[in-house]
């Protein structure tokens, strides 16, 4: 009798539980954006302030309760070398932020061929990305329309497969970073049973 | 009362001791990070010996002392690593990577050991030691060769380094404090 309660209470109040990664190229911000995670969303572990972070070489990791599911944030070290163990992680993965540095001009290209081959994965083929335009508070950074064409957003909106979105944000001043993450999880739990072949 | 006391204090001006294990394979250049990281400033050669049992240091960095342990990694020693689990904050696992015959040794340990669940909370940093040496595998291929990337649920990082010349102790070791004294 008890065993049938707790298995009651288990599909009803069982947290669902959601992997997201935090991909993009090297030194555009991905640490800082889980750390703002951690911040915003209360993790077991406090965070860091900004200026202590220093280049990923592996995964650094948070796990908060949000929107009633169990996020657990993949933060992946972005150097040229390191992006090829990205897809390790995409199996597991329903919702990617890729973060760009908005103000790194001649980057803005690589990133996106990055983020492309991020969305043209099959692994994630169901999965939806959140596109950061990061560092908004540095001077001579691209807004968001501007990113949105590079990154052909609009497109892939209207061609309505995917759900993805492109936002600015600053995680200097903290700006934007809780919303719009707050945005991808509600996304990925409502896509989760159909992007989670593997569990 | 007089525990109560004491923890008022520790928790005032006392810095609790973080607990490190440094492990890996026999030859690994566990013994040599372990004196590297105590002499930070010392050039000089250091020269030891393998490690029948253990080394344990204490260390001040940053206003946190550090107890690092350096366990003996010959095979027949290995299974006593547990013996150390229980309190630990984070695992310094050191590889030599020009060894490329026994990565796969290195892997079944190191997975084995993420296995225990006394290591549950531990933070992994991975050593890509001997850089210097002909042949030596840069982090990614280390990284692929551990299965790092198949680590889900723990933070970890990989630095390559040369630890007889002292490289990227630092780097790897700043990493570690960051990460567990969160500031």
């Amino acid at each position: 009798m008890f065993s049938l309660l707790e298995a009651l209470k288990e599909t009803c109040f069982k947290q669902p539980e959601l992997n997201i990664c935090i991909v993009g190229v090297d030194g555009s911000g991905k640490t800082s954006v889980l750390e703002r995670a951690k911040g915003a969303f209360g993790s077991r572990l406090p965070p860091l302030p900004l200026s202590k972070i220093t280049p990923t070489t592996g995964m650094n990791l948070a796990q908060v309760e949000l929107a009633r599911a169990k996020v657990t944030f993949w933060d992946l070290g972005g150097g040229a070398s390191a992006r090829s163990l990205w897809a390790r992680y995409y199996a597991e993965t329903h919702g990617v932020v890729f973060v760009v540095d908005a103000a790194d001009a001649d980057r803005l290209r690589e990133a996106r061929d990055a983020f492309r081959g991020a969305l043209d994965h099959p692994d994630l083929a169901d999965a939806p990305f959140l596109v950061l335009a990061n560092k908004q508070d540095a001077v001579g950074a691209c807004g968001a329309d501007e990113l949105a064409t590079l990154f052909e957003v609009r497109e892939l909106q209207r061609a309505g497969r995917r759900s993805v979105d492109l936002r600015a944000c600053s995680c200097a001043d903290a700006a934007n970073v809780e919303e719009s993450l707050l945005w991808l999880v509600h996304e990925a739990k409502a896509l989760a049973p159909r992007a989670a072949p593997n569990e | 009362m007089g525990i109560l006391f004491s923890r008022v204090f520790q928790a005032l001006f006392g810095s609790k001791e973080v607990r490190i294990l440094i492990l890996g394979l026999d030859n690994a250049g566990k013994t040599t990070i372990l004196y590297k990281l105590q002499n930070e400033t010392d050039d000089e050669e250091i020269m030891t010996i393998p490690t029948i049992g253990f080394n344990v240091e204490t260390l001040q960095y940053k206003n946190i002392k550090f107890q690092v342990w350096d366990l003996g990694g010959q095979t027949s020693i290995r299974p006593y690593w547990r013996c150390y689990y229980p309190n630990t904050d984070a695992i310094i696992f050191v590889v030599d990577s020009a060894d490329k015959e026994r990565l796969a040794v290195a892997r079944q340990e190191l997975q084995a050991m993420l296995e225990e669940e006394e290591l549950k909370d531990a933070i992994l940093l991975v050593l890509a030691n001997k850089q210097d040496q002909r042949g030596a595998l840069g982090a990614k291929d280390v990284s692929e060769a551990l299965g790092l990337p198949d680590v889900r649920n723990r933070q970890w990082s990989i630095q390559e380094t040369c630890a007889t010349k002292g490289k990227g102790l630092s780097e790897g070791f700043d990493w570690l404090v960051t990460c567990i004294k969160g500031e």
